[in-house]
């Protein structure tokens, strides 16, 4: 299968079917500890989407990402703090996240492979360390409160929340694969292999970086607001390393230039610990087992892999070993 | 086709305007004070020994480099300081003298990069006018069918284009530097690489496209290639002009003659 | 004066720390372009395994340093035929065999988890911890080892790589890895001693450090997140500018939190990073690798 024939159809119809999903789940849940995991799914994959679209397809490695997801938040949190109604403390947060995105990407993406890797990683690790040492504005490792959503004088419950991140997951899904589905797709795909062809062909290679790069850190932050609501709190937790390790286990295990990777991805990487928790201390080192037998086994992800056996399956006549998508440039 | 370049060859309406180019890297002078015009509707031809400069005055035409003195116009326009993206908008389209296709996209994709400067740029301006490139993109398509039928590739369309032999990414390159509908091409060294068939293929699509009002510049070292093809030659030697003309002109010329005589008797 | 002399000998210590963590890194980017995410994991397990061979097992001091060494190069021989290697055979690119280095950090840290727990550990000292005086200095036996031994490692890889024909092989693989593999040098066998070298010296590291920062298995982040900043500071393409980067780390974060506020020197140090980067894209002292691109 290629990619050409998904192109064009399928931009809206998974989307619209993982929606009805999303809204049949908390009918089946029990408690609320699940609706909160349902909740994260949907974070993880609004945060992802952006990473693989900066990654997977443009190959543009950010590990900054979870800087901007703490941004985001934090962003939020003040505002809320400083009186902000929600409806303009959201748009309020991901504009800062641009914002910022904006002012440091344009040095920053003229790095590459590893240099932006470890530039960017420099920009959320200043991040974290602003957050938790400057205590006056953002209390330091203790964090602040987030205040429990209130639109319109109607406190928003639990659910109510998670149906809200499961319209915006879904929407940010839309938004994905109306990107790659058409030219856009083609100049992010452009930028990870020969700059002077794309410019060459008239593509404004600088601005295309900064433009995906804004998106992905708007998403990060919108991933961030979405936590800050669902934890009711932000700390520099939001901002360290473990969730960088997670926005990588996630891209890795959905698989990176897929446009369900991120989604897959998240519902993995959420419930697998569940049933890790009774292995205990065994969690951080199955973690990383996972994330390396990933890397070696199934380099397209669990996407690829779904693919690859709706292939065989239904198709089998079509099933060669043609994996189109590189992991990464 | 002799006829044909006789009549043409007063330059009527100059599309590219060289003048007085150089480009110097350190001490090294690899382009020196070279000028000259090719008229719209030419096919004209840049010849050289080995390392005459040839392919810095082509990457100085196409904004690949800056000149480091002189003013290239294309269109009357002055182009040495125009970024190097901007330029496929205004009508220049290239092609790569090692190719340059972008992997893990079809071939068909590859030609669909070609419309670039005509297409809807950036993501905010494309989400306010998704209704239009959603339709556009059918259109887009069947265009890129079309471009590849002509240059001989309609069956490759959809496979990756990894899977190309090099004599079909060429051809691969021209089709999607006509997709942005130039009114002039730069080949850089087509027939590098090509066996004899090839050549000759590629030689009657330059002519096709010629025909149909497309002005062709190209940097070739097959001499006999560029005799049959071009209205005009210039022939670079040290990094200068040292002559321009017709065909049968240069086959005269007592400097071309030594320029390459001379080397080849010096290496034999 | 004598402030000033502590602040500087404290950044003096942990630059040669930084630095080399910084040297280690650059010298496997040297051999095979791959950044390393588990270096500080080497670090770690120094650290870790010294407690373990000293004071678990109470094992004297040579057969201990030599059991610490024995672990840490075994570790990196994991990483390479458990991560490297079978990545590079399925054609992985760089950066993903940087994401697979990363899975084998999270792997030691958990698999140290297992064996020591998530608690700080008090680590054994090698050499005494009094105070000393040294002309107008104070400073202690356990610094002056980790400057010396900062310094005597420099010389070394400075020989290794100047001095003998298998560093000139490794020098050649590290600006055209293909022209020397036509020239026919072995480039497995390079990459192997860059994770075995740099391993090496991440240990005797671990082993040095280890009273000065304690044990505690999440260490090894910090130590190749600043391993990192020292690489790319200096130019991640000579592993001597990468150990200058280090130095020059430690000494503005030691100034920053003498004269300032130990808080912000962090933050202060990576905001300085990312704007020498701005500046000089490959580092200071990048201008080795810059001339390649």
């Amino acid at each position: 299968m290629n990619r050409i024939h998904a192109l064009g159809t399928g931009i809206w119809q998974i989307p619209l079917l993982i929606l009805l999903a999303g809204l049949v789940v908390p009918h089946l849940l029990s408690s609320g500890f699940h609706l909160r995991l349902a909740s994260i799914v949907c974070i993880y994959t609004i945060l992802c989407v952006g990473f693989n679209l900066l990654y997977g397809y443009a190959g543009q490695i950010s590990m900054g990402q979870q800087g901007f997801f703490a941004l985001g938040a934090y962003a939020y949190a003040l505002l809320t703090q400083a009186g902000w109604p929600f409806y303009a403390a959201l748009p309020a947060s991901l504009l800062v996240c641009a914002g910022v995105t904006l002012v440091i990407g344009v040095p920053l993406l003229r790095l590459r492979s590893h240099y932006l890797a470890m530039a960017s990683l420099c920009f959320g690790l200043i991040f974290a360390g602003v957050a938790s040492r400057w205590i006056d504005v953002t209390g330091g490792t203790a964090g602040m409160m987030v205040p429990s959503l209130k639109v319109a004088g109607h406190l928003v419950s639990r659910t109510e929340l998670y149906y809200g991140l499961v319209v915006i997951a879904v929407a940010v899904l839309l938004l994905q694969n109306f990107i790659v589905g058409t030219h856009l797709g083609r100049v992010l795909y452009s930028l990870r292999g020969d700059e002077t062809a794309a410019e060459s062909l008239g593509v404004n290679v600088t601005a295309y970086k900064l433009r995906v790069f804004v998106l992905s850190s708007v998403l990060a932050g919108l991933a961030g607001v979405g936590f800050a609501l669902v934890s009711r709190q932000v700390n520099p937790s939001f901002g360290e390393f473990p969730i960088l390790v997670t926005i990588l286990t996630v891209s890795v295990v959905g698989g990176l230039g897929t446009r369900y990777g991120a989604l897959l991805g998240a519902i993995v990487v959420v419930l697998a610990p569940q049933g890790l928790t009774a292995f205990g201390d065994l969690e951080t080192l199955l973690y990383g087992v996972c994330l390396l037998l990933f890397l070696l086994f199934m380099p397209h992800g669990l996407s690829g892999f779904l693919r690859a056996l709706c292939l065989r399956l239904f198709r089998p006549a079509a099933a060669k070993p043609a994996p189109r998508l590189k992991v990464s440039p | 086709m002799n006829a044909m370049v006789s009549e043409n060859s007063a330059v009527s309406d100059v599309i590219l305007d060289i003048q007085g180019a150089s480009k110097h890297f350190g001490g090294l002078v690899a382009v020196n004070d070279v000028s000259f015009q090719v008229g719209a509707g030419h096919v004209f031809g840049l010849i050289g020994p080995n390392g005459a400069g040839k392919s810095t005055l082509f990457n100085l035409v196409t904004g690949v480099l800056s000149p480091s003195a002189g003013e290239i116009g294309f269109d009357r326009r002055p182009m040495s300081r125009a970024p190097l993206h901007t330029r496929s908008a205004l009508g220049m389209a290239r092609t790569f003298q090692i190719v340059r296709v972008f992997p893990g996209l079809s071939v068909l994709e590859n030609v669909m990069m070609g419309f670039h400067p005509r297409l809807v740029d950036g993501i905010l301006p494309s989400l306010l006018r998704i209704a239009h490139v959603l339709r556009t993109e059918r259109a887009l398509r069947q265009r890129a069918r079309e471009l590849l039928a002509f240059v001989g590739l309609e069956g490759r369309a959809d496979e990756p284009v990894e899977h190309l032999p090099h004599g079909q990414l060429r051809l691969l390159e021209i089709a999607r530097a006509l997709a942005s509908e130039p009114r002039l091409l730069l080949l850089d060294e087509p027939a590098a690489g090509l066996n004899d068939g090839e050549t000759r293929h590629l030689g009657t699509l330059i002519q096709q496209l010629n025909r149909s009002g497309l002005t062709v510049l190209l940097v070739e070292h097959n001499i006999d290639f560029m005799m049959g093809l071009c209205h005009r030659i210039a022939v670079l030697d040290h990094g200068c002009k040292i002559a321009e003309g017709t065909p049968r002109e240069i086959q005269r010329d007592d400097k071309v003659i030594e320029a390459y005589l001379g080397r080849r008797a010096s290496h034999a | 004066m004598e402030q000033i002399g502590v602040i500087l000998l404290a950044g003096l210590t942990n630059g040669s720390v930084y630095g080399l963590v910084g040297l280690s890194i650059s010298l496997i980017y040297g051999t095979n372009r791959v950044i390393n995410f588990a270096q500080g994991e080497f670090v770690m397990l120094g650290v870790m395994s010294a407690i373990l061979f000293m004071v678990t097992c109470a094992l004297p001091l040579l057969p201990a340093i030599a059991a610490v060494l024995g672990v840490v190069l075994v570790a990196a021989l994991a990483l390479e035929f458990g991560v490297y290697q079978p990545l590079l055979r399925r054609g992985a690119p760089p950066l993903t065999i940087m994401i697979g280095t990363l899975a084998a950090a999270i792997i030691a840290t958990g698999a140290a988890l297992l064996v020591w727990g998530p608690l700080q550990l008090y680590v054994p000292n090698v050499l005494p911890l009094e105070a000393m005086r040294v002309g107008p200095l104070i400073t202690n036996p356990q610094q002056i080892a980790i400057i010396v031994v900062f310094a005597a490692l420099l010389a070394l890889t400075w020989f290794l790589l100047y001095r003998t024909r298998f560093g000139l092989c490794i020098r050649a693989t590290g600006v055209n890895a293909r022209v020397a593999l036509l020239m026919g040098i072995r480039s497995r066998r390079i990459v192997r001693f860059g994770f075995l070298f740099s391993a090496l010296i991440s240990g005797i590291v671990g082993l040095l450090v280890g009273p000065l920062l304690g044990g505690q298995v999440g260490m090894g982040v910090t130590l190749t997140v600043k391993g990192f900043m020292a690489a790319i500071l200096g130019g991640l393409g000579s592993p001597f500018a990468a150990a200058a980067g280090g130095v020059l780390i430690a000494l503005v974060e030691a100034l920053v939190a003498g004269y300032g506020s130990s808080l912000y020197a962090e933050p202060i140090i990576f905001a300085l990073i990312l704007m020498i980067l701005f500046f000089r894209p490959y580092g200071l002292l990048g201008d080795f690798e810059a001339g390649r691109h």
